[in-house]
């Protein structure tokens, strides 16, 4: 989940995290900041369930 | 007053239409601790950063507590989270605090959601017990040491630095200029603002949100456990 508008942590950090995690699927929220809790509450939601619904193993 | 007097009630400022949970407190490693836990199925943990707390994940606990049992704690000194004399706000002590809560709840088979501080302290704690983790969700973050970058030297320099902590102290910085400057897409609201405000009302209480800049040069050996 990675707003691509954070003054802080940029695209090197979130390419480093899909390097260490190969298996992972990635979201940018567009035009979000750092706190993307705020600005994209209800697309990080929604990928959160349909993540789980797909790619969870338990 | 110590962690232990602290009220375990949610305070009358808190803005129930806007977070409309329980609020439930746990004693963790001598603090008391704060959280909801809202709905059922399968666990998620949310876990915050600076200067930030469960509010935060206000909206995606709505939506998800209708499937999901959404939990999300603020660490001590920060949210509606009370310190016990003697805490020193590090993140390597946030994180022991996040991994006794997860055993004190029996969490297992859970995913956990990290941002900002949220992702050393969270991988932290995933690390050390990773058969109860289901899956990671990795928000803006990062998790090891910033060794000479910079753009994250120049920040902790800045921010954990005696001008800032002086405005922070006084001004409650980090929460006046830094949460509205990092929220792109809309504004914060004035309840919204006053929520993120309310639980650093001193400037001493406000001496958790300076540590965390600090701290990202500091605490190297953590984030290198990490």
């Amino acid at each position: 989940m990675w707003g691509d508008r954070d003054d802080a942590f940029r695209d090197v950090e979130r390419q480093r995290f899909e390097t260490v995690f190969p298996t992972h699927r990635t979201v940018i929220l567009q035009g979000a900041g750092h706190y993307i809790q705020e600005d994209a509450a209800e697309e990080i939601a929604q990928a959160i369930a349909q993540w789980w619904d797909k790619d969870v193993i338990l | 007053m110590s962690a232990n007097d602290a009220p375990r009630t949610a305070p009358s400022w808190l803005p129930r239409e806007l977070f409309p949970f329980e609020s439930r407190f746990l004693d963790v490693e001598g603090q008391v601790v704060h959280y909801v836990d809202e709905g059922r199925g399968p666990t998620l943990l949310f876990l915050h950063g600076n200067p930030t707390w469960s509010f935060l994940y206000r909206d995606i606990i709505k939506t998800l507590r209708r499937r999901f049992r959404c939990i999300a704690l603020d660490y001590p000194g920060f949210g509606l989270s009370r310190a016990a004399a003697g805490y020193d706000y590090l993140p390597a002590s946030h994180a022991r605090v996040v991994d006794a809560f997860v055993a004190a709840l029996g969490l297992s088979g859970f995913a956990v959601m990290v941002q900002d501080w949220g992702g050393p302290i969270g991988l932290w704690m995933a690390a050390r017990r990773p058969e109860k983790i289901a899956g990671l969700i990795i928000g803006n973050t990062w998790a090891w040491p910033i060794d000479g970058d910079p753009h994250f030297e120049g920040f902790s320099k800045i921010m954990g630095g005696t001008i800032a902590k002086f405005a922070i102290r006084h001004f409650n910085a980090f929460v006046n200029v830094m949460m509205p400057m990092s929220v792109k897409r809309k504004r914060l609201s004035r309840a919204e603002m006053a929520a993120y405000r309310r639980p650093f009302p001193t400037a001493d209480s406000r001496l958790p949100t300076h540590v965390f800049p600090r701290e990202i040069r500091g605490s190297r050996a953590f984030l290198g456990e990490v």
